[in-house]
């Protein structure tokens, strides 16, 4: 395997990763305020349609689409958040329901705004320009760091400003508090439904971004269900990463390689069929979630040994 | 005891006017919908009145499905187990049915080859069940996530089996599908109903459905499931084992998710094609849910669900709007279903009804 091959496996780790990053960010966030959240589906699938939609209708501009995206996103969460915080709905059968209430709405505005099924592409769209790096696109295996769209170096900044907000600041303080124990945190003056509230309106726009990335910038068109389970994938990455951004953004870059490596196996021609070759993503995914809930398991075993341990002593 | 009867029918009644309201608010939200985005506004209610009457033919087909899904979801939310899985269980069970019917003698005799059909479907789908059950019980690990990202490895195993071994050699078109079935593997249809592919399988439905009622309501094994859901730990103190009822709700689930997949390959479809399941298992959630998880009821929704769906399917027919509006009701069911799930008001009448109960003894 040369170099030129590594980079650009590399760089499709990177580009199949930002949109999972953003989704995982945003359950990161609930997850830490104890929002069990498996709507980021339904929360990009429904960001990917406003996307598209907002380019077709402001002449092909993707600033305005991705602003449209976050913005549609986190009003559609707003009903989730309303729904898991006012009517102290199941979290787990909220999730479900805004999922299977995005996919049918995106498709029915697809057929009542554009008049088409399946799948609608813009006729105008102006794609984003990808970034090149000065220095960085002329070393070799660190040049597929260049040449990304704004949304990677995004996920990438928003890695960073979620650390802070989580273990710097107050803010972050409550989210954490509210999540840990939401009685403690009432004492302590935090009003649970607003940061809930909060987390869920930021993963909604976040989710949003995700989707917008899928439709406008991955591909240039919105196809029916185009999110295919990256939300759960997500949502894995954040569990695997135990809800830290750092670790999170490893774990979807994991994620991206399986993916991109799949692809090059395609590529170079090996004999695996296709079908085979996509499932690699959900069973990582789900090896991950295997590895994280067991070691989970034991940590909490070990803590009450240690408890025992502590009372036997005293 | 008379009372108590009493009691229970108008709880029952009660029950069941609130979700008929709750269907009433769907209809009328998903109506609104509609007149918004200028199409004719009616055109929901219409469908379903059709589907009620004209052409409840159509509406028995999509039932069947529905309602064995939603009994799927059913058994294993009374042991507060959520299996999302039963799409993906589907999928295992209609994948192992083909490839147990294409290889069935063209000699043999309709009836065994249905029951080895059956048999092999049901026996994909609980093993496919089985593993995130046993990732649950042994690791800890949360089924509702695992169960989700196993639907979509179901989904590309059939995809694999139908572009590789069992595609239909014949076939030169694109189209990803195995070779029709010979008709000695063909589950009846109901000749009443005609040409619609209404099927035996409403028949095993109610089977089902009569068997879970009894289990639930008649057997310790019932009394243990819902044990085990409301209160593991007592469960433990009791003797009850919750690892091993867990399991076995997760493969009676798994069971009937692969019985969905061989009704559809064997009854409705002929054939395994690749994404035939227009997401049964996730409609489960929302019909068990409609029915309060009593098995009973859960025909009922099916049927109803059943209705929105062939009257989604007639409506884009004859009037051009799209029937994705029907997911949309069933969405609005489902997030209004999420709050009203415990709605306290509701609990507090129940409680009161609860005490007269105590005092009329």
């Amino acid at each position: 395997m040369n170099i030129a091959i590594i980079s650009d496996t590399l760089a499709s780790t990177i580009r199949i990763a930002t949109p999972l990053l953003l989704m995982a960010l945003g359950g990161l966030l609930c997850q830490r305020a104890g929002v069990f959240n498996i709507a980021l589906e339904g929360f990009s699938l429904i960001g990917a349609f406003a996307a598209i939609a907002v380019v077709q209708f402001t002449g092909g501009n993707v600033w305005i689409g991705l602003l449209g995206a976050a913005a549609v996103g986190a009003v559609y969460s707003s009903l989730y958040a309303l729904f898991v915080t006012r009517f102290k709905a199941n979290h787990i059968i909220a999730s479900i329901a805004m999922n299977t209430l995005a996919a049918g709405l995106t498709s029915y505005l697809l057929r009542s705004m554009f008049e088409v099924q399946g799948a609608y592409s813009p006729d105008n769209i102006n794609k984003l320009d990808m970034i090149q790096i000065p220095v960085l696109k002329n070393i070799p295996i660190l040049n597929c760091l260049s040449g990304q769209s704004i949304m990677t170096y995004f996920a990438i900044a928003m890695v960073a400003v979620i650390y802070i907000l989580l273990f710097r600041t107050k803010a972050g303080l409550n989210i954490c508090a509210v999540g840990e124990s939401e009685d403690a945190a009432k004492t302590a003056g935090v009003r649970p439904g607003l940061v809930r509230l909060q987390v869920i309106l930021a993963s909604g726009a976040l989710c949003g971004l995700a989707g917008a990335y899928l439709s406008t910038i991955s591909v240039s068109q919105f196809s029916e269900d185009m999110v295919q389970g990256r939300g759960f994938n997500a949502f894995t990455a954040f569990v695997f990463g135990n809800a830290h951004p750092a670790a999170t953004a490893l774990v979807s870059l994991l994620f991206g390689f399986a993916d991109a490596i799949g692809i090059r196996i395609e590529l170079i021609g090996m004999n695996i069929p296709p079908s085979i070759i996509k499932m690699f993503p959900y069973i990582l995914a789900i090896v991950a979630l295997a590895i994280s809930s067991y070691t989970m398991k034991l940590k909490i075993k070990g803590v009450v040994g240690n408890k025992k341990k502590k009372e036997k002593l005293a | 005891m008379k009372n108590k009867e009493n009691n229970r029918i108008i709880a029952a009644a009660g029950v069941a006017g609130k979700q008929i309201s709750l269907i009433i608010i769907a209809v009328i939200i998903a109506t609104v919908f509609l007149a918004v985005s200028d199409y004719e506004p009616f055109a929901i209610v219409n469908g379903l009145i059709r589907a009620m009457t004209k052409d409840i033919a159509g509406t028995i087909r999509w039932a069947t499905p529905l309602a064995l899904a939603g009994l799927a979801v059913c058994v294993t939310y009374k042991a507060e187990v959520f299996n999302l899985g039963v799409d993906g269980q589907l999928y295992m069970g209609a994948a192992a049915a083909t490839a147990v019917a294409v290889n069935i003698p063209a000699s043999m005799n309709t009836g065994v080859s249905l029951v080895v059909i059956f048999a092999a479907a049901m026996l994909a789908g609980a093993m496919f069940a089985m593993i995130p059950a046993l990732m649950k019980v042994y690791l800890n690990t949360n089924e509702v996530v695992s169960t989700l990202l196993l639907n979509f490895i179901a989904v590309l195993f059939v995809e694999y089996l139908v572009t590789g071994p069992l595609r239909d050699p014949e076939s030169s078109t694109n189209m990803n599908a195995s070779a029709i079935l010979r008709e000695n593997t063909w589950l009846p249809r109901l000749s009443y109903f005609a040409p619609s592919s209404a099927n035996i399988g409403f028949y095993i439905t109610i089977l089902v459905m009569l068997a879970m009622t009894f289990v639930f309501y008649k057997m310790a094994f019932g009394h243990e499931i819902k044990i085990v859901g409301s209160n593991p730990v007592l469960a433990q103190y009791a003797g009850m084992k919750p690892k091993k009822t867990i399991l076995q709700v997760m493969a009676c689930s798994g069971a009937i998710g692969g019985m969905i997949g061989a009704i559809e390959v064997t009854a409705v479809q002929h054939r395994l094609l690749a994404g035939f399941n227009p997401d049964f298992g996730m409609s489960g959630i929302v019909v068990t849910l409609l029915a309060n998880n009593n098995p009973i009821g859960v025909l009922f929704s099916g049927i109803f669900f059943g209705a929105l769906k062939n009257g989604g399917i007639n409506m884009e027919r004859t009037t051009g709007v799209p029937a994705a509006v029907t997911d949309i009701v069933t969405a609005i069911i489902f997030i209004i279903i999420s709050a009203a799930f415990v709605l306290p008001r509701f609990k507090k009448i129940m409680k009161v009804g609860k005490a007269q109960d105590k005092g009329g003894k």
